[in-house]
């Protein structure tokens, strides 16, 4: 060990990742020194989550070195990064939901005696970790019955079993209510006296000033600062954060009471709940109106939308569409009422990856729409799909290629094409630019606006301040499931304190 | 289990509700037909049904894994094939008993092979190979059974211990299985090689991500199903004395039938060998108890199924119950 080690844990230089076009990271220039708590900033896209991934070798950089304690790798795997102490703590759970939780905790690590895994020994590992984060769940239960607040603290305690050097934490508090929140917290401060250096991935910037010694800030990939938290404040973070907008093509929309007092409502919903994540929430949507949702992963907002729409059942409330009260909510009855809902997780629910693009633009209006025809022309469905194409700027040879093979904002545009065919009245947007680079994102608002302009209404949901504020009229603020203010005309700096408060 | 569990809870084994089941049955049947319960009548239908419980043991390591193989009752019929063949034709019976397990590993490296190399469910894969095997059998035996009849074979210990010419207070086909689920069980249960059965069938992905070598633990768990089904067949072999063009054919249903009944579910993560064991035990007592009831056995077949939609049934209203209250 040289005594550089002492000082930094990691340092990267001119670190660059790309993915197709876009610059996910752009020679980031970063050193974390030792036994401190570090938080990284950024919005989504600013390349805090690719970071991390080349810091657990499961990405490769395109260009950079990393020195980790004073050693320098070119080319740096899991197995490099796990032999370095270097843990992470994923924001999706990778735990084995059919084992029981201390199986979890030594996944492919067990302890053995002769052939045979050693349960007591790893218990007696396990429950001094368990106690240390104040955890108390019995070892022989299965971890898919165990709440989930519970499984986010048995995969943090699965890390800390192998004491890392190292602990990434990517959003560790998004399953964890307040009070879990502050446990985490405090045991987070106390890792680095025991020899752990902790990097703290998160939006809540309350969190990130309780917790961290220093503050690093990520816009577009690359850094914008790196300050000891004692000489920073909550508004310079946000400043940096948000930066001036490069997407500065799309104009900011100026919010209009008129159009809300006048138009005709789309949507009116009342003291909604789904009994679990949506405890009562009211808003309106006006025809020609973009309404967004703002919130914290967790406050309610993620599952608003599935639950207007009818794919979660909702236990209380009325919701009203074009001045139709809806006693049963459910998809096939929104489709039927005109309400599209382009979901968030486009692969999983918004397509059919394996088939055609022209397959995907008509399944909906094939299979609940167009009534009257016994059997499908092929034909027709490829020229009407070819439309779809036209109208939305599609970049796609033929309509005839599989839609898996289109980027991320394209297969976006056949998701919201595939809905606007049934022409909807209310278009429920679910955080439409997941995984979506600027270029199409300024595509997509574009399209959104557009069909305001048609005269149909939308509820905008999206995880990304500068988004909402862009493009919306007006803002729901969502916290704890409680729609709890309207706001127009805010900027990015009022709504992320807005959320946060 | 447990034994790190400091605060030990009262606990039935996930096993009691099919060793309950089970009792039930054949109290339903003893009571109307008390000759049943004849110990010889019990450990012959024990015996009878010994080689499908010894497949279903090992089933439960595919099912585990959320896989399926469906040729097994080919690889099974081949092996004893290959074993007799081998015997008639003079090579030594313990060499020929090898070459017969051998058979049926190689046949499960086959299907494990195809199944990570085409990246494709081993239920495809086995779809055709179960043909494969099949077809080489019919090949190998002329469509005809094969019997080993010189005396020579025949008063071998292996031939006279299996087909019970030697007494044994305990048929020894049955002591043979026995042995086989307790090491079955220990090293699904107890191993690491068992974990990470268990481990990829929860989760590929997550397996994959704490080093797993998925791959070879599938090819792996493919060619022990072989050498099981290899076994099943020298078992047969010794057992009947012939195997038949046919041998095989109908093992798919009270095998899988067994595992399901024994409470593992197909769709990966979570195993029970003894489960299997027992759940080997239910369709063979109700195979046999039709007969006892002087019911025409067709219709076992049909009780069979009928189990089957139960013991699934029940099995989904608890975990429909259980993730309502969580």
């Amino acid at each position: 060990m040289n005594t550089q080690s002492v000082h930094n844990v990691i340092s990267v230089r001119g670190l660059s990742k790309r993915y197709g076009g876009v610059k996910a990271l752009n020679g980031l220039d970063l050193d974390l020194a030792a036994n401190k708590v570090h938080a990284i900033v950024g919005e989504n896209g600013a390349g805090k989550s690719t970071f991390m991934k080349i810091l657990s070798g499961g990405v490769t950089p395109d260009e950079g070195s990393i020195e980790v304690m004073g050693e320098k790798f070119s080319s740096f795997t899991v197995q490099s990064a796990s032999k370095l102490g270097i843990g992470i703590m994923y924001q999706e759970l990778r735990l084995f939901q059919h084992r029981d939780v201390l199986t979890n905790l030594f996944p492919d690590r067990e302890m053995r005696i002769g052939p045979f895994i050693a349960r007591k020994k790893m218990a007696q590992i396990a429950l001094p970790v368990f106690k240390s984060i104040g955890l108390d769940v019995p070892l022989d239960r299965i971890v898919g019955e165990v709440p989930l607040s519970d499984q986010q603290l048995i995969e943090l305690a699965r890390v800390l079993i192998e004491k890392p050097k190292l602990l990434i934490l990517d959003e560790p508090t998004s399953a964890l209510n307040a009070r879990e929140s502050k446990r985490l917290l405090d045991l987070v401060k106390a890792l680095p006296a025991q020899g752990t250096t902790v990097l703290y991935v998160s939006h809540r910037l309350d969190e990130v000033f309780a917790v961290a010694d220093h503050i690093t800030v990520m816009r577009n990939g690359s850094l914008v600062f790196s300050k000891p938290t004692t000489e920073l404040d909550i508004p310079t973070v946000i400043g940096g954060i948000v930066g001036e907008k490069a997407a500065s093509s799309i104009a900011k929309k100026t919010g209009s009471a008129d159009l809300y007092a006048s138009a005709e409502k789309v949507l009116e919903v009342k003291n909604l709940s789904n009994g679990k994540q949506v405890l009562d929430i009211s808003l309106n949507v006006a025809a020609g109106e973009i309404v967004g949702v703002a919130g914290l992963i967790g406050s309610g907002a993620d599952e608003l939308l599935e639950t207007l729409f009818g794919a979660r059942p909702k236990v209380a409330g009325t919701v009203t569409v074009q001045g139709v009260e809806k006693t049963h909510l459910s998809p096939q009855n929104s489709v039927r009422d005109g309400v599209a809902l382009i979901p968030a997780d486009r692969k999983r629910v918004g397509l059919m990856l394996e088939r055609t693009v022209s397959d995907n633009l008509s399944h909906i209006s094939v299979g609940g729409y167009k009534k009257g025809t016994v059997l499908i022309s092929y034909k027709g469905l490829a020229a009407a799909a070819m439309k779809i194409v036209d109208k939305f700027a599609i970049k796609t040879e033929s309509v005839q290629v599989r839609v898996g093979n289109l980027s991320g904002g394209n297969q976006q545009k056949v998701v919201i094409g595939k809905w606007l065919e049934i022409s909807p009245g209310l278009v429920l947007l679910d955080d439409p630019t997941r995984g979506v680079d600027i270029g199409a994102k300024v595509e997509l608002f574009r399209l959104v606006r557009e069909i305001a302009a048609e005269g149909k209404g939308i509820l905008f949901r999206s995880t990304e301040i500068s988004e909402l504020t862009t493009l919306c009229d007006r803002i729901v603020v969502v916290k704890d499931g409680v729609s709890t203010r309207e706001v127009i005309g805010v900027d990015d700096g009022e709504l992320i304190k807005l959320i946060n408060e | 289990m447990s034994a790190g569990a400091k605060s030990r809870r009262v606990k039935l084994p996930e096993e009691a509700s099919v060793i309950f089941a089970l009792l039930v049955l054949v109290g339903i049947v003893g009571a109307l037909r008390p000759t049943f319960l004849k110990p010889e009548n019990l450990l012959n239908l024990a015996a009878s049904y010994s080689i499908s419980a010894l497949l279903a043991g090992c089933i439960v390591y595919l099912l585990s894994m959320g896989e399926i193989d469906l040729s097994f009752g080919w690889i099974l019929n081949l092996s004893a094939v290959v074993a007799g063949l081998s015997m008639i034709a003079g090579v030594p019976v313990w060499i020929a008993i090898i070459l017969g397990i051998g058979a049926g590993g190689f046949m499960g490296a086959i299907n494990g092979v195809l199944t990570v190399v085409m990246r494709l469910p081993l239920i495809i894969v086995t779809l055709g190979t179960a043909s494969i095997f099949q077809g080489l059998s019919l090949i190998s035996n002329k469509s005809g059974s094969v019997v080993p009849t010189e005396k020579k074979l025949t008063e071998n210990i292996f031939f006279r211990v299996l087909g019970g010419d030697i007494e044994t207070p305990v048929p020894f086909i049955l002591i043979f299985v026995v042995f086989a689920f307790l090491v079955l069980h220990l090293t699904l249960h107890k191993t690491r090689f068992g974990y990470r059965i268990l481990a990829i069938g929860s989760n590929p992905e997550a397996a994959r991500l704490a080093g797993i070598p998925t791959k070879k633990i599938k090819i792996l768990t493919c060619t022990l199903m072989g050498v099981v089904s290899g076994i099943g067949g020298i078992l047969f072999l010794g057992f009947r004395g012939a195997v038949d063009p046919s041998t095989g054919a109908n093992l798919l249903l009270p095998v899988v039938a067994a595992a399901i009944i024994g409470g593992t579910p197909l769709s990966g993560g979570a195993g029970t060998v003894w489960g299997s064991l027992i759940g080997a035990l239910i369709v063979g007592v109700i195979g046999v108890g039709i007969v006892f009831l002087g019911i025409d056995a067709v219709w076992s077949t049909l009780v069979t199924g009928l189990v089957i939609i139960f013991a699934i049934g029940v099995d989904q209203i608890v975990r429909v119950r259980k993730n309502r209250a969580s």
